[in-house]
């Protein structure tokens, strides 16, 4: 079982993602020919053009920028990945989130998992996605398009 | 006891501080410290513009989430971990 979860300041581009799953990568490989898992899906969480402010109207947004509690964001975003791994038996599930700011339509979430089968992936994203905006501290705060 | 509290994210904004101090009157011996509960209960009534966050919000004590018993003393690191929005 492959687990792991980091966080890198700004977008996740693909060079980002890379850099960032440079160390487990080769293990990665080696899963992926060993033809153990029948479903790999993949989520990216993308900075929308608007969010609604305190009165509910949504508003042009420049970026988000995140912000975390150091150390226990990465021990919570650890310890997440390995509580859902175990519990849906996955074969791999990699994470990485931003932190400090991200723009409008980049990315800062990914969430790749694979399993033996569909359902038992599709259920451990739902279930980690729901868990991360719980557990997980991180906050997101807007930044106005209009502030500029 | 004295107690200080980490704030983040729009609990931070609007307390415009990223430390909120909090005095608690623990019930029982001070030097077992103050319940989790009793220091939310304090942080309500001394920080009431914070209030709206705290019913669904959790202290973390020395970067583990704690329960609402669990006793916090004067130089723990303790934060709020409230409205928080990963992903």
């Amino acid at each position: 079982m492959i687990v792991f979860a980091t966080l890198v300041e700004g977008s996740i581009t693909r060079d980002a993602e890379a850099c960032a799953i440079a160390p487990i990568a080769a293990h990665v490989e080696r899963c992926t020919r060993a033809g153990t898992s029948g479903a790999t899906v993949r989520f990216e969480g993308i900075v929308r053009d608007t969010e609604p402010r305190g009165d509910g109207v949504p508003r042009a947004l420049k970026a988000l920028r995140y912000s975390s509690y150091d150390p226990m964001a990465q021990q919570a975003l650890d310890a997440l990945a390995l509580d859902i791994a175990r519990a849906h038996q996955l074969n791999a599930l990699i994470t990485v989130h931003s932190r400090g700011e991200v723009a409008v339509g980049e990315i800062s979430f990914v969430l790749t998992i694979a399993a033996c089968h569909r359902a038992q992936s599709l259920r451990a994203m739902g279930e980690f996605i729901d868990r991360l905006k719980q557990d997980v501290p991180l906050w997101k705060q807007p930044v106005w398009r209009e502030c500029e | 006891m004295h107690v200080e509290v980490l704030v983040f994210g729009q609990v931070a904004e609007i307390a415009a501080a990223p430390l909120l101090h909090v005095e608690v009157n623990p019930a029982g011996d001070v030097q077992h410290g103050a319940r989790v509960d009793e220091v939310l209960r304090a942080m309500g009534e001394q920080h009431p513009s914070i209030a709206f966050a705290l019913a669904s919000a959790r202290l973390a004590v020395n970067h583990a989430f704690a329960t609402s018993d669990t006793r916090v003393h004067a130089r723990d690191e303790v934060a709020l971990i409230a409205l928080v929005g990963g992903g």
